[in-house]
């Protein structure tokens, strides 16, 4: 329980689960070893060209060769943006090939948000692939050179640099939504990502299936899918982008690439298998397994069906957060019939011990999951305060531990393993994403005349949330721009987290302790919708 | 339903957009996603459409063509080309 004098400590002994030792090789030599094993095969595939793991290993160095040249090394930021490509996997391997830490920079996210997160990160200099970046950084930008011509018997590797590979130096940094209107970044050590690499490519059904690049650049994910697939000897097939919005292209897509791994957010799977309800046969589809993350899995009847008739493919649930990459995990099997509707988020990967810190005295095991071991983090980038929340001390554990990172997320441990509850704050998950409302409001209360912000999530139907905002505005209704409200959003924010509709309310409902009621502006807004009202702005 | 509507393939996407975005009335000029559609949303229209009128189209036309009098004329371009000639693209 925390003490409350201090609110940072946590006592023993908690319930808790523990995944066994671990000591993860580096994920540079064990990649150097893959592309030197497999040196002719497909390392990666997009829709420019295609690689061996030669010819990719080559093209990492031309690209760390570059880096050294500008006088990049060990602990420099390194920013990439670019849509996804076998270009951008290939300039964060050369980072981190030389030590330096990859800062993702996603091209579709808002300007200003990549000018704060290039600024924040303390980035030494930016590379770009394909047209050059749309947005201001005071660092030198460079174009990611080509892949250079490789002969077939060029039999020249990649060396690891020793001082790349030690356990606390950071792979990347990216960043989630925050509560104060800016994104916070995080710093993900080897020691995290090392783990998570040497799991994935010890529990898939095969370390080297043909896996799809699924993910946006900016999410924990993405690493699961490039090193996962690239330490295992796979082929990445880097996704069309335009297919993340469209499941019936993306089944076609699937079985014409024979993609044998996918790694789905719950909305998309959600999209996959009522697109897959309609199609006739999916005997083109070359799945052996899909691994669920970012969001509670529900069996929904088009779930079941998807597996039943994809025989002999496995449903595994990822659990874990941008702050500690994969925590828990959760293989379903057998058959669909029988997997419950609500699975578990599974238990702790090697290397990695959570404890339950219970809300209730009367209920010791539901409570805040507080994450120890190989999976944590360095902690936030420039945010002490935050830091000295989230990531805390406790009495050290059975397993040596004496720090953990305070996840958020309510569970409840029930037969050894874990089960998602809900958030014990306002944070949900927008397309899998993690969006803080409360950031939101705190980009809403800019706008000029704004008095009052809540911005909340509605479900209109099962698996389709989205967020809408209701604000007080000084002078009444007409008082607000909304279409300006919603350009300067845009300008700020995510995709994800732009409200769909900004309805100016008479007065935001309140709780008895005064603060904002946002159950009840939820259903305010719920009943609008359907009664035709509050119209999202064009 | 009500409306405005100019053919028969526009009051019947209409009922469809209705059903699947849970709202009364929808008219002839108005954006799917304007009208709180997500990509969800839009995959159970593209399939409703694709059962009703024996098109192959995918989620991308919708997000190409999100009003619904243009979604409609699509949607007729399509069937009377797959009347003359099936394999043609749109």
């Amino acid at each position: 329980m925390a003490s409350k004098s201090t609110g940072l400590t946590v006592s023993h002994p908690l319930p808790s689960l523990w995944g066994g030792p671990a000591d993860p090789p580096c994920l540079l030599e064990v990649l150097a070893m893959t592309a030197a094993a497999r040196r002719g095969e497909v390392a990666i595939r997009d829709e420019d060209r295609e690689l061996t793991y030669g010819e990719l290993t080559a093209w990492t160095g031309r690209i760390a060769a570059l880096l050294v040249d500008r006088g990049i090394g060990s602990g420099d930021r390194v920013a990439i943006t670019g849509s996804r490509s076998a270009a951008i996997v290939a300039a964060m391997l050369a980072t981190v090939h030389i030590g330096a830490t990859y800062v993702p920079l996603d091209v579709g996210y808002p300007v200003r948000r990549l000018e704060y997160m290039t600024r924040d990160s303390g980035a030494k200099v930016l590379l770009f692939a394909g047209s050059e970046p749309a947005f201001a950084t005071d660092v030198e930008s460079l174009r990611i050179p080509p892949p250079p011509e490789v002969s077939t018997t060029d039999r020249s590797d990649l060396a690891t640099p020793r001082q790349s590979c030690q356990a606390s130096l950071p792979i990347y940094i990216i960043y989630t939504s925050g509560s104060t209107g800016v994104p916070k970044g995080v710093a993900l050590p080897h020691r995290c990502i090392d783990n998570m690499a040497e799991w994935q490519r010890s529990h898939s059904v095969r370390p080297d299936l043909r896996t799809a690049q699924f993910t946006p650049l900016n999410f924990d994910v993405w690493f699961q899918e490039v090193l996962g697939t690239l330490c295992g000897g796979g082929t990445l097939v880097i996704m069309p982008e335009p297919l993340r919005r469209d499941p019936i292209a993306l089944l076609d897509w699937l079985a014409d690439n024979r993609i044998e791994r996918l790694f789905l957010p719950y909305v998309a799977l959600n999209m996959l298998t009522t697109a897959a309800a309609a199609a006739d046969s999916l005997d083109g589809l070359a799945l052996r397994e899909v691994n669920l993350g970012g969001e509670q899995l529900v069996c929904t009847p088009a779930v079941r069906d998807f597996f039943r008739r994809l025989r002999g493919c496995r449903l595994n649930i990822h659990y874990g957060q941008s702050e500690s990459a994969m925590v828990t995990a959760h293989t379903l099997s057998g058959s669909p019939e029988n997997w419950p509707t609500l699975p578990p988020i599974g238990s702790p990967l090697p290397g990695c011990e959570v404890i339950v810190e219970p809300v209730d005295q009367g209920e010791s095991a539901v409570g805040e999951l507080l994450v120890a071991g190989l999976p944590l983090s360095a902690g936030y980038l420039n945010l002490p305060d935050l830091n000295t929340a989230r990531y805390v001390s406790v009495d050290r554990t059975r397993h040596g531990h004496d720090r953990v990172f305070r996840t958020g997320d309510l569970v409840r441990l029930e037969d050894d393993v874990i089960h998602y509850v809900g958030r014990a704050d306002n944070e949900v998950k927008i397309r899998g994403v993690r969006v803080n409302p409360l950031e939101v409001d705190a980009c809403l209360l800019e706008q000029p005349g704004v008095t009052e912000a809540v911005c909340v999530p509605i479900e209109i139907e099962e698996g389709s949330r989205q967020l809408r905002a209701a604000v007080t505005v000084d002078g009444g209704e007409g008082a607000l721009d909304s279409v300006r409200a919603m350009a300067a959003l845009t300008e700020l924010l995510p995709s994800q987290s732009v409200p769909i509709s900004i309805t100016v309310l008479p007065e935001i409902p309140h709780t008895p302790s005064g603060k904002a009621d946002r159950k009840a502006v939820a259903q305010t807004l719920a009943d609008m919708h359907l009664r035709g009202h509050g119209r999202p702005v064009a | 339903m009500e409306g405005d509507f100019e053919t028969q393939t526009e009051r019947q996407l209409a009922m469809i957009w209705a059903d699947v975005l849970k709202l009364d009335k929808v008219g002839r000029e108005q954006d799917f996603f304007g009208l709180g559609g997500d990509s969800m949303l839009a995959t159970k229209v593209v399939l409703e459409a694709r059962r009703i009128w024996n098109i192959d189209f995918t989620v991308r036309v919708l997000i190409d063509s999100p009003v619904l009098a243009d979604l409609a004329d699509r949607i007729d371009l399509r069937v009377g080309q797959g009347a003359r000639d099936p394999s043609q693209e749109v």
